[in-house]
């Protein structure tokens, strides 16, 4: 996949690539507006990262001008403005995704994989990482053909992880998605659960399913 | 020249208009009451002429009626009279009942002379020119008519009254002339507050906002004018205040983890060291940025509530859904730290809010009362109507530490944060800012937010908001 990030900030569009690089997607980094609308950098990504407060010709603008011309490319806005009338005023202009800075890129990468998924793959009701096995239509999780049950907490905490296999999923992401909320206060409201559901998954195993990386969040391991 | 002048003077100015409106209302009326002068005294004069002409043209047709029927003796008694008035140039006609003229007196003019008789009154008056005479149907004892006629020229009426306006004249020129000084300097008297006022505005600084106006204790308008301008200076010095501690504590509070972030590194960048140790290093500074970032969202979402005017929410949110939403959240938490967790809420309650903004209230206060509240202790959330003041009561009662009464009342302070919170161990650590944000949530919300503690008995944090907006 051949992901653009437009952006001014060197060490925020570096650290991006890297991060995006070593996901396993191709990137280009394109430093302001002006260059962007130049060179169709929407035109000819798959996804794009896209600042809204770049010099010469603002994001927004880059946004809609490309909208008008009717590219569809997905596009996630980043910026710090965080209120809620910006982020309107960037869905319509015509973003997919909305990211307030500073974020964690872990979260960047989670949402353009979704972004990836949700415009490529077709739902699907099954999820399926090495011997775990989720289905989503009956709410049933079985590990080896055992059946095991599971909290609806742990339930959507797993099923997040499980979309995500291999990445880091952070405590805000499991917090909006199982709670919509998107609290990140000092209390860890999702580290009891996570170890709950360890517990019921990890039963005769050396490691765990789900690992915590320190500092960002959980990974569910992909064997 | 007189552009010159024009370009002189200060239109603008509340004092030049104030003076040009004033002479102009002073001077139209000025014009009124002359030309009503002048009216009234020339009618005044003729009346009286009227008068005195009626009276003489009695007095003959009584003297007629004695000597009647002899028109001699008649036109002699005329004559006589005559001859006093002809000084003043009256004149006197006397006619016989078809209108031929038996007598007139030498000041007769023609057009009153030959001015034809008039049967259908007796008596009345009559201007020919500019002649005014009284005239008079007689009947004798031998029932024969006469016509009396006396008059004068109303030119020496017409004189005083011309005399008068040669006074009022030069009145109304004075008047004119006075007018626009007295009005200018009475503007000036009633503008020199605002000059006044106007001069210590214009010394108001952002940075100097002790200046007040000063009050006159007249209680006029001008007194009210600066009453509302000191209280807009009060709010606002207040506010700029506010603004100057909050940045303050703000860059106060950013320096402990900015002050970790550069020792770490320092110490890491110092000499050569293992792979764990830069690990080790890289997850402080995370630590910490994290740390960093959250406290500038909560920085923000404080500074969008600083527009202190209550916000009329559009969405209605079901306080009660919030809460148990909100505690299932922390539910985990709480019965791995072997705290119970009651709800109170009976019924659903909908009030006007926005709901993000209220599940953030009662996390942050979920949050705060599990982190200092020890293991086997009771957290109750209870959320009651006040049918009495159309208030929500919700409440968060936990059997934790408490909070010591010198600190009660700061701590939905900015920053402020008890000796137990300074802690930087994990537990404990918050921004400082959590009750801050709950106080500027329902604040905005119309609301308002208490909170009753005893030292080792627990802390109950009461909201109330209103459920709907508030009257008046």
């Amino acid at each position: 996949m051949h992901i653009s990030i437009v952006e001014d900030d060197p060490v925020i569009a570096k650290a991006v690539r890297t991060a995006i690089c070593e996901a396993g997607h191709d990137c280009t980094w394109v430093a302001d507006g002006e260059a962007a609308i130049r060179d169709n950098t929407l035109l000819s990504s798959d996804i794009v990262v896209l600042d809204l407060m770049l010099p010469k010709i603002g994001g927004l603008e880059v946004l809609r001008a490309a909208r008008a011309a009717g590219v569809r490319t997905p596009v996630i806005v980043l910026t710090a403005m965080g209120t809620v009338p910006h982020k309107l005023e960037g869905f319509e202009a015509g973003a997919d995704d909305y990211l307030v800075k500073p974020f964690a890129i872990d979260e960047l990468l989670a949402r353009i994989e979704a972004i990836h998924r949700r415009t490529t793959l077709k739902p699907t009701m099954e999820l399926e990482v090495g011997d775990l096995q989720l289905s989503l239509s009956t709410k049933r999780l079985s590990l080896a053909g055992r059946v095991i049950d599971l909290t609806p907490t742990e339930f959507s905490m797993l099923e997040l992880l499980m979309r995500f296999t291999g990445q880091v999923v952070t405590r805000k992401m499991l917090c909006e998605h199982v709670w919509g909320f998107d609290w990140d206060g000092p209390t860890n409201v999702i580290e009891v659960h996570i170890n709950r559901l360890r517990g019921k998954i990890d039963r005769g195993r050396d490691d765990s399913f789900i690992r915590t990386i320190r500092g960002r969040g959980y990974a569910l391991a992909t064997g | 020249m007189p552009s010159r002048l024009v370009r002189a003077i200060p239109w603008a100015t509340l004092r030049v208009r104030l003076t040009l409106l004033n002479t102009a209302v002073v001077l139209l009326a000025t014009l009124v009451s002359l030309v009503a002068v002048r009216v009234a005294s020339r009618a005044a004069l003729y009346r009286e002429a009227d008068a005195v002409l009626r009276g003489e043209v009695g007095e003959i047709a009584i003297a007629l009626q004695d000597f009647s029927p002899d028109t001699n003796a008649v036109i002699a008694e005329l004559r006589r009279k005559a001859v006093g008035h002809e000084e003043r140039g009256w004149f006197t006609q006397l006619l016989d009942g078809n209108g031929t003229t038996i007598w007139k007196s030498d000041g007769c003019p023609r057009e009153v002379a030959d001015w034809p008789v008039s049967h259908e009154k007796i008596e009345n008056l009559v201007q020919v020119g500019p002649y005014r005479f009284a005239r008079r149907r007689i009947t004798n004892s031998a029932q024969e008519s006469f016509h009396v006629r006396i008059g004068m020229p109303t030119v020496f009426l017409d004189e005083d009254v011309d005399s008068l306006t040669r006074i009022l004249i030069p009145v109304g020129l004075a008047i004119s002339l006075l007018t626009p000084l007295a009005g200018y300097w009475l503007a000036l008297r009633a503008t020199s507050p605002i000059a006044g006022i106007l001069r210590t505005a214009e010394h108001l600084k952002p940075t100097r906002l002790g200046d007040r106006l000063d009050v006159r204790g007249t209680h006029d308008e001008l007194d009210r004018v600066s009453l509302t301008i000191n209280r807009l200076l009060d709010q606002v010095a207040g506010y700029v205040e506010r603004q100057q501690q909050f940045v303050t504590d703000a860059a106060h509070e950013l320096r402990g983890p900015l002050a970790a972030i550069q020792n770490s590194l320092e110490v890491a960048s110092a000499k050569e060291r293992s792979s764990e140790d830069y690990r080790a290093t890289l997850d402080v500074v995370l630590e910490e940025t994290k740390h960093l970032s959250k406290m500038a969202n909560d920085l923000l979402l404080l500074a969008e509530g600083e527009s202190d005017a209550p916000i009329a929410f559009a969405e209605e949110v079901d306080l009660d859904a919030v809460l148990r939403q909100t505690a299932s959240m922390f539910a985990g938490v709480a019965e791995d730290r072997a705290i119970q967790l009651l709800i109170r809420s009976p019924q659903s309650l909908c009030l006007p809010a926005e709901q993000r903004q209220l599940r953030q209230v009662v996390s942050n206060l979920l949050d705060n009362a599990i982190r200092f509240t020890p293991a086997g202790g009771c957290l109750t959330l209870s959320l009651a109507l006040d049918a009495a003041s159309q208030e929500a009561v919700l409440s968060v009662t936990d059997t934790g530490c408490g909070i010591q009464e010198q600190y009660q009342a700061r701590v939905f302070d900015r920053f402020f944060q008890a000796d137990a919170a300074r802690d930087r161990s994990k537990t404990h650590r918050g921004g400082g800012l959590g009750l801050a944000i709950c106080r500027s949530v329902v604040e905005r919300h119309g609301g308002r937010i208490d909170l009753t503690s005893q030292i080792g008995q627990g802390t109950t944090v009461t909201v109330r908001l209103p459920l709907g907006p508030r009257r008046g």
